[in-house]
């Protein structure tokens, strides 16, 4: 790419080069992947979720209920495509505690970014400024998971929901643009 | 393209050009390379970047799926 990265003006992480990697060696079974985009799905509308409670801003509860019930979708849809490898016979309460719980898509633990994070909602722009660049991270992760389990059902699983990731940075940008014309 | 790249198989795209191709393309079917340093790979990188430092690069060629388009910066 000519002009390197400074020239790019698409999407940016600053993610680390290792974030998340503890996550995965690479060996897991297909359920433990389940278990484990499951729970970073989790770990974000959990996020969300407190977030959209915390704020006193009527643009960032609302901003932050959509994003929560977004990642709801996504537990719900994966929770679909686990129980049909077992062809129904399988409970989700059962499912749920082999999860991979209070971990963010961006890896990072649930608790600590609740904390940090309570000074950037005071309204909607900032929140959603804090949303893409979780989002963005989130995507950087799903992508590097999807490099480290093997070809097949797995990738194409962490594939497609970075795919989902990237239609939330579309929306993410256009109300950004919306609050900021 | 420049003059050197019609005697190579690495062409050259400006930056407009390879965020267009990355936005239509699949997620997974190219692989960004990042060639810069872990510090500057910090500051900011194009989404699910592979990062392989200039120097460690002949070392690491096997960690890049071949099969794929690479774009590297």
């Amino acid at each position: 790419m000519t002009g390197g990265f400074a020239a790019w003006n698409g999407l940016s992480s600053t993610a680390p080069p290792d974030q998340g990697i503890f996550l995965i060696e690479g060996n897991e079974t297909p359920d433990e992947l389940y278990a484990l985009a499951y729970g970073l799905e989790q770990g974000n509308h959990r996020f969300y979720a407190t977030l959209s409670g915390r704020s006193t801003d009527q643009g960032a509860q609302s901003l932050f209920r959509m994003l929560a019930e977004l990642e709801e979708r996504h537990m719900d849809r994966l929770w679909e495509l686990y129980a049909k490898r077992y062809e129904g016979r399988v409970e989700r309460s059962v499912f749920e505690t082999t999860v991979v719980a209070n971990i963010l898509e961006n890896a990072t633990p649930l608790d600590e970014l609740i904390e940090e994070s309570s000074e950037f909602f005071r309204d909607k722009v900032e929140s959603i400024e804090f949303s893409m660049a979780l989002e963005t991270d989130a995507l950087d992760l799903y992508l590097k998971i999807a490099q480290r389990v093997p070809e097949g059902e797995a990738r194409e699983l962490f594939l497609s929901l970075a795919e989902e990731e990237r239609r939330h940075l579309e929306l993410l940008r256009v109300l950004y643009r919306q609050q900021t014309p | 393209m420049r003059f050197l790249d019609l005697f190579t198989r690495v062409k050259s795209m400006d930056a407009g050009r390879t965020k267009q191709m990355m936005d239509e393309q699949p997620l997974g079917s190219y692989t960004a390379l990042d060639v810069r340093e872990p510090e500057e790979y910090e500051q900011g990188h194009i989404p699910g970047a592979l990062l392989i430092p200039l120097s460690q690069l002949s070392a690491r060629m096997g960690e890049i799926d071949r099969r794929k388009p690479v774009v590297a910066y």
